[in-house]
């Protein structure tokens, strides 16, 4: 079977880092279509579990013009499932951003480093986005995925972004 | 863990000589004897506890021989065994597990035979100690060369030494992890409720307090003359200095050759990989780790996420003296002398305003610990540091640390989804974290110790800093572990090596709980 053909209007939302107009990834969007479109940074791929469900996917790091964090791109199997944006340099404001997506369904708490922002993770699931907005009002990562309900956002893509600190261990002494 | 029918020892068992050393007791069934028992006090106190009771042990005091406790030094090591009282006494000679005991301990016993290689017939891993478990034990008596006349079927001394020493390499866990002959599923076992409250009693770490009451507080103590918030400020004070001086201040500038490169990372995570998937690769392989990727600069990391927000870097400032609060020891030892919580009421308003002097006057240096700390893991992705050292071996043994570090760190992608379903829904003491970091390490400790750190090995680990001429002079240093695979292995005794690897890389969660 031939892998899935992804429409270009949503990588070039992506090349844009315009999101105001963004109506998701296509269900059946095309890990090869996004990789030919945007380098990769490493050529190893990562496995990784999403959601509440723990879902298995796989990753990979991907270049992009003012992404000076770079694209995390999730795939399983052929099938582009979501893609990850850390510190994104938008090219419209963040409030212009919140008024074009409108109301989320969801305002989830999420953790930034050792801070957890309660509330804020909007999510947006009939548009296939999810905004995390910092204390400040700043975009701090975005999430882009197949439109769907709040609960497959949840369940099946959403990342854990806890971060545990190891301990002090004797070999850290100098 | 009832240890019906077992013979017991002759005094109660506790831990709580740990802390104290070896004591030196007359055991029964010894009669009354004052003047040994004064032999035996002033050998104590003129040349130690420790002392007296290899003298005691070694024949010096005629008629007497040492009762010992669990924690006196003379302890079994293997954590599947240590602390289980009847197992600890056969150990210490005071008595024996043989044919008609029954309990907790026999199961231990049962599952350390099957774990070892040594087949138990129906009803296998009953509780009981029948025939087939004499068989399985005169078989492995056998196999350590004991002679015809030891070969018991008993556990005592001798016996039990030796199945603590047989498992403390994890020789028997790797054979049984790389048992080509054997599907991965053969020789797991259906669990009882029995084992299954076993098992979740191994992974619990909450601490119990005898009476639950929680201590009186005093806000001062005739042992110092400053008041507890005085102290507490104090000590916070002497803790940032301290970790200031340890992970900034020592550190070399962060310039490209005071960096390890992540092209190294990689190679040394390629290894990893390579080791692990040797022991565990039958189970589940996945993608080595990769610098940039998955493996990250904690530096760079912290310092993004600290640029990007000023309440992060508030959040941070703060995060850092909580921990403090928490969990340094000297700030420990003052709440102890107080008889201070943290979290009631009137200590928490002693404590607040101390917290926020801090958070204020040390902020440059707080967020310099904290973008200097020397890892953090989650949403599976590991954030390390990458100084290089002073030395050549500094630099050797923080590569030897990288390499331990990314063995556990790779076992964790290979966590079934079901795994971490089921360890997701149990509280952290509960069994949460030991199912979390604790199996994790504990596997990651299996393939550790199977390493044979010849050249060609440390020759990949070591890169730059290896030495052709002197190969293997290193002293290759153990890494440092999370306290829980201790509780790991304990759960090992309880279900057996075959059904945690089930359950942990196949997600047969039914085989352990």
């Amino acid at each position: 079977m031939a892998p899935p053909v992804m429409a270009a209007s949503p990588l070039d939302h992506i090349a844009r880092r315009d999101f105001r107009e963004w109506r998701g990834l296509p269900h059946d969007a095309g890990y090869a279509e996004f990789e030919a479109r945007f380098p990769r940074l490493v050529d190893a791929e990562a496995v990784g579990l999403l959601g509440t469900a723990h879902v298995p996917a796989r990753y990979r790091i991907h270049v992009a013009e003012g992404y000076p964090q770079h694209l995390k791109a999730w795939y399983v199997d052929a099938h582009l499932i979501l893609v990850e944006a850390t510190l994104p340099q938008l090219a419209s404001t963040v409030a212009d951003l919140l008024e074009a997506l409108g109301e989320p369904a969801a305002r989830l708490d999420s953790s930034w480093g050792v801070l957890t922002v309660p509330g804020g993770l909007r999510v947006h699931p009939d548009r296939g986005i999810a905004v995390f907005v910092g204390p400040e009002s700043q975009v701090l990562r975005v999430s882009l995925f197949a439109p769907g309900t709040p609960d497959d956002f949840t369940q099946r893509l959403r990342v854990e972004s806890q971060v545990v600190e190891r301990p002090l261990r004797e070999s850290d002494r100098w | 863990m009832e240890d019906r029918a077992v013979k017991p020892p002759a005094k109660t068992r506790s831990r709580g000589a740990a802390a104290s050393g070896p004591q030196v007791h007359r055991a029964d069934p010894l009669g009354p004897d004052d003047r040994r028992h004064l032999d035996v006090l002033r050998l104590q106190s003129t040349v130690g506890n420790a002392a007296a009771a290899r003298l005691v042990g070694q024949g010096a005091v005629p008629g007497l021989r040492v009762q010992r406790t669990i924690g006196d030094g003379h302890d079994l090591q293997n954590n599947r065994f240590a602390g289980i009282a009847a197992l600890e006494a056969a150990f210490d000679g005071e008595s024996t597990i043989g044919p008609g005991a029954s309990g907790g301990a026999v199961r231990v016993l049962q599952q350390g035979l099957l774990d070892a290689g040594f087949v138990i017939p129906p009803p296998g891993v009953s509780g009981t100690y029948g025939p087939t478990t004499r068989a399985a034990v005169r078989a492995f008596q056998a196999s350590k060369g004991l002679s015809a006349a030891q070969q018991t079927g008993i556990v005592g001394r001798i016996t039990m030494d030796l199945l603590d020493r047989h498992f403390l390499g994890h020789a028997p866990e790797r054979a049984i992890a790389t048992d080509t002959t054997r599907t991965l599923l053969e020789g797991t076992r259906t669990l009882t409720a029995a084992d299954k409250a076993a098992f979740r009693r191994a992974i619990t770490t909450e601490q119990r307090t005898a009476s639950g009451a929680l201590p009186v507080f005093h806000r001062t103590i005739g042992t110092s003359p400053d008041p507890y918030e005085v102290r507490i400020r104090a000590a916070l004070g002497a803790a940032v200095t301290g970790l200031h001086t340890l992970l900034v201040a020592s550190r070399p500038p962060r310039t490209p050759a005071n960096l390890i490169p992540g092209t190294e990372i990689d190679g040394i995570a390629a290894k990893a990989k390579d080791e692990t998937d040797k022991v565990f690769g039958r189970y589940k392989t996945g993608p080595a780790l990769a610098f940039g990727l998955n493996i990250k600069d904690q530096f760079d990391v912290r310092d993004a996420e600290i640029a990007a927000s000023p309440a992060a870097a508030d959040a941070a400032a703060a995060w850092r003296v909580d921990k403090l609060l928490d969990g340094d020891d000297d700030i420990k030892l003052i709440d102890q002398q107080h008889g201070a919580v943290q979290s009631r009421a009137a200590e928490a308003a002693l404590i607040a305003p101390v917290r926020s002097a801090v958070i204020t006057a040390r902020r440059a240096e707080l967020l310099a610990i904290h973008r200097n700390w020397p890892a953090s893991a989650g949403g599976g992705e590991i954030n390390l540091q990458r100084y290089r050292g002073p030395t050549a071996a500094r630099n050797r043994d923080i590569l030897y640390d990288l390499f331990g570090t990314v063995i556990h760190e790779y076992i964790h992608t290979l966590e079934s989804p079901a795994h971490v379903t089921f360890r997701s829904g149990l509280a952290a003491q509960r069994g949460g974290f030991v199912l979390r970091e604790g199996t994790t390490d504990f596997f990651a400790k299996v393939v550790w110790d199977g390493l044979t750190f010849d050249a060609p090995l440390r020759a990949a680990i070591e890169g730059g800093f290896h030495d052709p001429a002197n190969p293997t002079s290193h002293p290759v240093p153990a890494p440092d572990r999370y306290a829980e695979w201790q509780n790991a292995e304990r759960s090992v005794g309880v279900v057996g090596i075959r059904n945690l690897m089930a359950a942990f890389f196949l997600g047969r969660t039914d085989l352990i709980g």
